[in-house]
């Protein structure tokens, strides 16, 4: 399977995505790096408004060896994020609410974990053309969603999480996954057991393993510019501070790359268990590289978020339609074989009903970034 | 933690220079008016806003807390409050005030292992005679 196609956990990227890294090898294996490390200053505008200057970081490790007839692979992805963001995250109006010390944490994005993934994956061949594949990990990524945000070429320059976020790709850091798969060349079918638990307010420890929660995804890259996907899940109820009844989740993805234009479009929706209809997210986004040295992203979404996901229960509907429209710019700053910067800026324009003008100050609240990037500077160059 | 006056006093001056909400209420009262949402807590269980979970035989105090609309919590109003429950069904539980606890009460439930309602708070402030109600907020009796 071609290197390129990796994303977060088992998810494929399309075969011509580019994603910033390094790969090369020493001996038999093949290691690779690839990551992001933003410094940005976050200006949400309106009655919550809130700044904050921080970084939005990650690197990913990984290490693959031919080894009993297949290939295993080794990855591991750290995030200083607890620290330069602290555990109560980054200002986002309209971020899903989360709990936070016995209390609810509203319009924040939460930190990644210090540690968001260890994983083994290995693949072998069963015939001439298909294989299967397990993946295990005590943290990582159950088959379930599309690639995880911040692995997506159509967002590699954007610092800031979806809204949808957590109801497309939040199980991109599940303490406890097993993945088994087949596949050929063009089609994958995994099975994932996981825990369906949200990760604890606490960003630097390792929560408890378990396997109480299922899903399964389909996977096709049917050209090396597409890759689509589709999945289903059946996530647990869970007790405790972060309490949740039972749900499936459930949605559809198509990743497009063609040299320097990225497009990334999800639908994904939650079906709490005993309710009459899903709640529905629908994301597109898109980046754009201008020659060497500008490019522009864009990201459209449409939530569904309940009275609960902005902790104002019994204040206003139980369910509302939010938009949301960002746009942003980024400028090579300097670059040299291994590294490369940029400035850039981005900003969202929100869209609440009515009921929320009281919370948000208007119907179009705003959300400002700017921010200083730094990356590997080319597309998973091989040194 | 307590925070001695003049750290508290920085904090909150930053906070306001950058934007922040600092929370109201650690000075003057706030108008009945300013009180946009509440959220529900218990001592021992953290937040019940999201559901409120009964025990036949039990009480549950349940402590209601006021925020404006830019999250900041509310911790007194101008003249005061007067808290009341409702419960749908009317059977699902009642609930009785709590002395000295203007923003609690105790719950108390006798109705069978399973029953499921809702919950609806009243704030009546006596200084604009003026009241705001708040719900449904979920109940299940265990």
């Amino acid at each position: 399977m071609p290197l390129a196609r990796t994303g977060s956990g088992t998810a494929w990227l399309p075969d011509a995505a580019r994603t910033p890294g390094y790969h090369g090898s020493v001996g038999r294996w093949t290691l690779m790096v690839h990551g992001s490390v933003f410094l940005q200053y976050d200006r949400q505008l309106g009655t919550r408004a809130d700044d904050q200057l921080g970084s939005v970081n990650w690197v990913m490790l990984m290490a693959a060896r031919p080894a009993a007839g297949g290939s295993v692979r080794f990855r591991a992805m750290v995030s200083a994020e607890p620290l330069t963001l602290t555990a109560r995250g980054y200002p986002e109006l309209l971020q899903a609410a989360e709990p936070y010390r016995g209390g609810t944490l509203t319009d924040r994005q939460h930190p990644h974990e210090l540690i968001s993934e260890l994983s083994v994956g290995f693949e072998h061949p069963v015939g001439s053309r298909v294989g299967a594949s397990l993946y295990a990990a005590p943290v990582g990524e159950p088959a379930l969603g599309p690639v995880a945000y911040l692995h997506r070429p159509s967002a590699v320059y954007d610092p800031a999480a979806p809204l949808g976020h957590h109801t497309q790709d939040f199980t991109h850091t599940t303490f406890g996954v097993v993945t088994l798969g087949v596949f050929t060349r063009q089609v994958r079918v995994e099975a994932s057991a996981f825990n369906g638990a949200h990760p604890d307010d606490v960003r630097t420890n390792f929560d408890p393993v378990r396997l109480d929660s299922y899903s399964a995804r389909l996977s096709c890259n049917p050209a090396s510019r597409w890759s689509v996907a589709a999945w289903f899940g059946h996530v647990a109820a869970m007790g405790g501070a972060h309490v949740h009844g039972a749900l499936d989740r459930f949605g559809a993805s198509v990743l497009h790359s063609r040299s320097t234009w990225s497009t990334t479009f999800v639908y994904g929706a939650d079906l709490p268990a005993g309710a009459g209809h899903p709640l529905n997210t629908l994301l597109l986004e898109s980046t754009l590289e201008l020659g060497d040295a500008d490019a522009v992203y864009g990201r459209a979404e449409y939530v569904r978020r309940t009275a609960a996901d902005l902790a104002l229960v019994g204040s206003v509907s139980r369910e509302l339609d939010i938009g949301a429209v960002s746009l942003g710019y980024e400028r090579a700053l300097w670059r040299s074989a291994l590294v490369a910067t940029g400035l850039g800026a981005r900003g969202t324009l929100n869209l609440v009903p009515e009921e929320l003008r009281l919370f948000y100050g208007s119907r179009t609240p705003v959300g400002l970034m700017a921010y200083v990037q730094v990356r590997p500077s080319t597309d998973r160059r091989k040194v | 933690m307590r925070t001695r006056p003049p750290l508290r006093a920085l904090g909150v001056v930053l906070l306001a220079a950058c934007g922040g909400s600092p929370p109201t209420g650690g000075g003057s009262p706030a108008d009945p008016q300013d009180v946009a949402s509440v959220r529900l807590f218990n001592s021992g269980l953290g937040e019940l806003t999201f559901h409120i979970p009964l025990f036949p035989g039990d009480t549950l105090p349940v402590e209601v807390r006021m925020y404006a609309a830019n999250g900041s919590q509310i911790m007194s109003v101008t003249g005061g409050e007067e808290l009341a429950f409702t419960f749908s069904p009317p059977t699902l539980a009642s609930s009785t005030p709590v002395n000295g606890e203007s923003l609690v009460r105790d719950i108390t439930t006798s109705a069978p292992s399973g029953t499921p309602g809702t919950l609806e708070v009243a704030l009546h402030f006596p200084a604009d005679q003026s009241t705001k109600t708040f719900g449904p907020f979920d109940v299940l009796v265990h």
